[in-house]
């Protein structure tokens, strides 16, 4: 029966739970609560409440919504109690955002959720930091359901439990509907109570999820999404919901990129753990065994038909790592984008840098020059002028001034384009700079706005016209024409110019 | 009209300006090379007006706002040495001393000694050697260093360019 699942997952009775939430007054997902909450033989009701789980989707849902908030909103009154219930609260709070999800794309009529939605509301509304109104309205109830669910989408284990639940979805549960799984997964959750790391490390469910050879692409992604979420370096790391669990971190990405890789190419397989001399991340690979304490080394699946000593894995993890900064490169040098093979490649780049280099040089020099004939060097000037590039249109210059929000768009993108490629630059790259106007001076401010006005120029890095022709003031063509010829690291007296 | 003044003269502002890498690498060189300069030109009326030496320590003023602006990448430490130990006719110490340096850039990443294990054609090995030249401390990084390293090379490169060009601009028209 449906029981035996549970009994074989062995799962602790949750005495904590239990001292925690207390029964929920008077409704008859009581029954349920308690059965959810309790050991694994549950009362009888709920043979009823499963039969009828199984009957129509959109009831069952119901139920387990008002059942699932009822769970949420009973702590409700007694927060204080929540001292590792805190970790419950949320994990549950997760659930019911996701059920409410489901609920909203089922299209359920406000009053099944009118009751339990005041309740949870307020639930969500005490320990979140940005707490959606209690009302009763429809709309409210949709907004109301999908916030907390974007907020639990930076949820540190949701990501683990998003991929558990998407394992459960596709393994033995066969005669379940994908409703069961939630109360199966809430159960799971809220006895692994506030040890977020232990939900995937609970080994009765690996033993039900590892067994099954990976059928086909599929699993095998989802199975990768698992460990990738168990990741024990960082169980407050940044990690999203799984669509994007491999952009955390460079590195994460890098495993991330060859897991893919070779799941796809190894179908079946089991993973081997290589012990790789490089560090890396530690991630558990095989899932049948009990979490381990995060290893510096990268663990490699051996693809099919290759080598799988130490040492040309190795060298595969490396050719990768430099092959996924060339590409950064190629983004980022203009004109590479045409250019395959490294060879040529780095070519590119270097004539880049060289002639960036020795625009710097010759910048230097048009400014040593200015400051000899003008004594002033005049910072006000600085700060109150808003200055552009000689090369790029006038229009862009007044494009930034009077419509920065249009440009602002651009601007982002461009910022995005760098920000992306340059992990380097700063670990937390975000997007969104929020600007305010106001009528200061400042040479930040200008600075600023200049790099802002300025940075849609850049487009003209990449994009594809010649390269060199950058400045359209003439002494720099000339001198661009000089340098080819000498070696950049020439004296600055050899490209001295006439002004 | 007067409206249309007051946009033009209308500056923003970053709520955080910390996070933006590009106007966080801009804002804290402009705010190196200014001062700098101020005080290469305050200094120059005093000495002599040899143009040569004034475009070294103009230069290398240059040089070193750039390197001290890009704190958190291996070649600015080598650029600050190099800078630091080069012999220098006019050096007028307008950045900070060697020791806040050394402070500042003990948190970052070094160009470790590696052997260089490159399994390329020895093409790519020529020209990788190139831009280990044209890095700074490229000698001393291996391949996936270097590379590493360049990207963000290159973006500071160019961020520079802009406010040197401004600041050109701004003095010449």
């Amino acid at each position: 029966m449906d029981n035996e699942l549970f009994m074989n997952t062995e799962f602790p009775p949750p005495p904590e739970m239990a001292t925690h939430f207390e029964p929920p007054p008077s409704s008859s997902s009581a029954m349920m609560l308690n059965w959810a909450l309790m050991d694994p033989n549950p009362p009888q009701d709920s043979s009823f409440i499963w039969e009828k789980s199984t009957e129509q989707q959109q009831q069952q849902q119901s139920i387990f919504d008002s059942a699932l908030s009822s769970l949420v909103s009973s702590p409700t009154p007694s927060n204080s109690n929540f001292s590792g219930g805190g970790g419950d609260g949320f994990l549950i709070r997760e659930l019911i955002g996701k059920l409410g999800n489901i609920g909203n794309n089922n299209n359920n009529s406000g009053e099944i959720y009118g009751t339990p939605m005041s309740r949870s509301a307020s639930c969500y509304a005490t320990p979140m930091s940005s707490p959606p109104p209690p009302t009763n309205t429809n709309s409210q109830m949709m907004m109301n359901r999908t916030t907390p669910l974007t907020e639990f989408s930076a949820d540190p284990g949701f990501a683990e439990r998003a991929a558990r639940f998407s394992c459960f979805g596709s393994r033995s549960f066969n005669g379940r509907t994908n409703t069961n799984l939630p109360i199966n997964n809430g159960n799971n959750i809220v006895n692994n109570s506030g040890k977020l790391t232990r939900v995937s490390s609970t080994p009765a469910l690996k033993a039900l999820v590892s067994p099954e050879v990976a059928p086909g692409g599929e699993f095998s992604r989802k199975r990768k999404s698992v460990p990738k979420g168990k990741s024990k370096e960082n169980p407050i790391s940044t990690a999203s919901p799984s669509p994007s669990f491999s952009k955390t971190a460079e590195k994460k990405e890098e495993w991330g990129g060859k897991g893919s890789k070779s799941s796809e190419e190894k179908g079946g397989k089991r993973r081997r753990e290589d012990e790789d001399e490089e560090e890396g991340e530690g991630e558990g690979n095989n899932n049948t065994k009990p979490p381990e304490p995060p290893k510096d080394y990268i663990h490699v699946r051996a693809r099919r038909g290759q080598a799988t000593d130490s040492h040309s894995l190795a060298e595969r993890v490396r050719r990768e790592k430099i092959g996924e900064r060339m590409k950064l490169l190629q983004d980022l040098v203009p004109g590479c984008n045409k250019v395959t093979g490294k060879a040529l490649m780095l070519d590119e780049i270097i004539n880049y840098v060289q002639s960036l280099q020795r625009q710097v040089e010759f910048l230097s020099m048009k400014l040593s020059s200015v400051n000899d004939t003008r004594l002033d060097f005049n910072v006000d000037a600085l700060v109150s002028k808003d200055v552009m590039i000689p090369s790029s249109n006038n229009r862009l210059h007044e494009e930034g001034l009077q419509s920065k929000s249009s440009s602002h768009h651009h601007q982002q993108q461009q910022l995005n384009m760098y920000n992306s490629n340059n992990a380097q630059l700063l670990p937390n790259i975000s997007s969104n700079n929020m600007m305010l106007q106001s009528p200061m001076d400042s040479l930040e401010a200008s600075t600023l706005a200049r790099s802002f006005t300025h940075l849609p120029t850049l487009t003209q890095f990449t994009d594809s016209i010649s390269q060199y022709q950058m400045f359209s003031e003439e002494d720099l063509q000339s001198i661009v024409g000089m340098g080819v010829a000498l070696n950049p690291n020439n004296e600055s007296q050899h490209m001295k110019i006439e002004l | 009209m007067e409206r249309q003044i007051i946009n033009k003269r209308k500056r923003v502002f970053s709520l955080q300006p910390n996070k933006n890498p590009n106007a966080l690498f801009t804002r804290r060189y402009v705010s190196h090379l200014v001062p700098a300069l101020k005080k290469i030109n305050m200094n120059k009326s005093s000495s002599k007006t040899n143009h040569q030496s004034f475009e070294k320590t103009v230069k290398h003023e240059v040089d070193m706002a750039f390197a001290l602006s890009a704190q958190e990448f291996a070649w600015s430490r080598f650029l600050q040495q190099k800078l630091l130990s080069s012999p220098h006719d006019d050096l007028i110490s307008t950045s900070s001393s060697p020791s806040e340096i050394l402070e500042r850039s003990s948190k970052k990443q070094g160009g470790e000694k590696h052997q260089d294990r490159d399994e390329e054609g020895g093409e790519i090995k020529k020209r990788l050697k190139e831009l280990q030249k044209l890095l700074p401390g490229g000698e001393e990084m291996n391949m996936e260093e270097i590379l590493s390293e360049i990207g963000s090379y290159i973006v500071c490169l160019e961020l520079q360019m802009i406010v040197l060009k401004s600041i050109v601009q701004d003095n010449t028209s």
